[in-house]
């Protein structure tokens, strides 16, 4: 089933040191994320699937959805639960050829016209930011904010995850625009305790109407 | 075999690889580690469609998801590369080759099913440098009397060291250097035709 949900943690090991792919996932899974993306330019081919077979085997257990980042052929491999593709990477209409109708494909965009485009293509939801300044990328554009955001997720028919410097400080600023659920990375990654800031953004997110 | 160096881009690429094809080499190996894998899908794409029904086989470095997308006639794993076992299940028929750097692993590429194997550096190469010093004809002889499938001779190759590496017992030759410059495509085609009979 196609489940995606609303606390999506992407694993960098390129912004931080102190763990590895696996370790974040753990944590992930403990803390409470609904979504795990694994990201990693650099690794061979070979160990990039041995990692994501590991991960894929702990998410399932967990019920938690298990994307890879850009490599196609590394998500079928490890059976992954779907991709994330930034635009330089394979096109939306391609990767579904490979996997499938049941298996996720999420798009990247960075204005409307691009939410449309990964939309019309058939991407099952779309990663939109950044909202807030962010270190994690290189990012030579200013950031979206809350406003053009909501604008985003008004003009869209599939979920919306906003990314970019989202923090448990921010989140709810940002589920109050009515996107589907947040993207995090270095504010979880490079905090002094992951799993408790996971944990503070699940309930950020989830405790929200009460 | 061609392996494409990676300096060229967009439709550079593209009418390299033509040129090649028309020139009459057998096989292109496609390697770019350097571009993004919507480029590497559009580049593979059209110069399939370009190449057409010619004789050149093209075979896509690392990505097998790539390969399948574009038709392309091979995958070549590289030494941590994509596993032969996850070629056959999802492209059971396409040709799967796998770079080597000692016996045990041509040994062991055999075993696992890569149609055909890369050795070297068998002379010494700038491209290769990584891999430390030129491993020479005799342990080229070695890997090739071990191993049934085709041994290509990989690193520093040119015309002149071609008979070389056939009499130690390899299959072919895979070049990058002397095909790289896309001026010299048909001096280049000419010095080694010569040697190999076809290429």
């Amino acid at each position: 089933m196609k489940k995606i949900g609303r606390l999506y943690l992407i694993t960098d090991t390129a912004i931080q040191k102190k763990y590895s792919h696996y370790q974040i996932a753990q944590f992930a899974v403990k803390g409470g994320a609904d979504v795990i993306q694994l990201r990693d330019k650099t690794l061979s081919t070979s160990e990039l699937i041995q990692t994501a077979i590991k991960i894929a085997a702990l998410c399932r257990k967990h019920n938690v959805t298990f994307l890879v980042n850009d490599r196609v052929d590394v998500a079928l491999v490890a059976n992954a639960d779907g991709v994330h593709l930034g635009k330089e990477d394979i096109p939306i209409k391609e990767a579904r050829k490979l996997l499938g109708k049941n298996k996720i494909i999420g798009g990247t965009a960075h204005s409307l016209a691009e939410a449309k485009k990964c939309e019309h293509e058939g991407a099952d939801y779309i990663g939109y930011g950044h909202i807030y300044p962010t270190k994690t990328k290189y990012k030579p554009e200013k950031p979206k904010g809350t406003e053009q955001l909501k604008l985003i997720v008004s003009k869209t028919g599939i979920p919306v995850i906003a990314i970019g410097g989202i923090s448990p400080l921010n989140i709810k600023e940002v589920m109050a625009t009515g996107v589907h659920g947040a993207a995090v990375v270095g504010s979880v990654l490079k905090s002094s305790n992951p799993l408790s800031t996971l944990k503070l953004l699940r309930k950020n997110i989830y405790d929200r109407k009460k | 075999m061609v392996i494409t160096s990676g300096k060229l881009r967009g439709n550079e690429l593209v009418k390299h690889i033509t040129a090649l094809s028309a020139a009459g080499v057998k096989a292109i190996q496609l390697r770019e580690k350097k571009l993004q894998a919507g480029d590497l899908l559009l580049i593979t794409k059209t110069a399939i469609s370009k190449i057409g029904n010619s004789d050149t086989k093209l075979i896509v470095n690392e990505r097998l998801d790539i390969a399948i997308l574009s038709r392309a006639a091979g995958v070549h794993s590289t030494s941590n590369g994509i596993e032969n076992r996850y070629i056959r299940k999802f492209a059971p028929r396409m040709l799967s080759g796998k770079s080597v750097h000692s016996v045990n692993e041509a040994v062991k590429a055999e075993k696992d099913g890569y149609d055909y194997v890369l050795f070297g550096p068998v002379y010494k190469t700038p491209a290769k440098v990584k891999y430390g010093k030129p491993q020479g004809l005799k342990k080229l002889g070695e890997v090739c009397s071990s191993v049934k499938i085709p041994v290509f001779a990989v690193g520093g190759i040119n015309p002149q060291r071609i008979k070389k590496c056939i009499n130690a017992g390899a299959y072919g030759v895979a070049v990058i250097r002397e095909f790289a410059d896309t001026k010299n495509i048909k001096k280049a085609v000419k010095g080694f035709r010569k040697e190999l009979g076809s290429l």
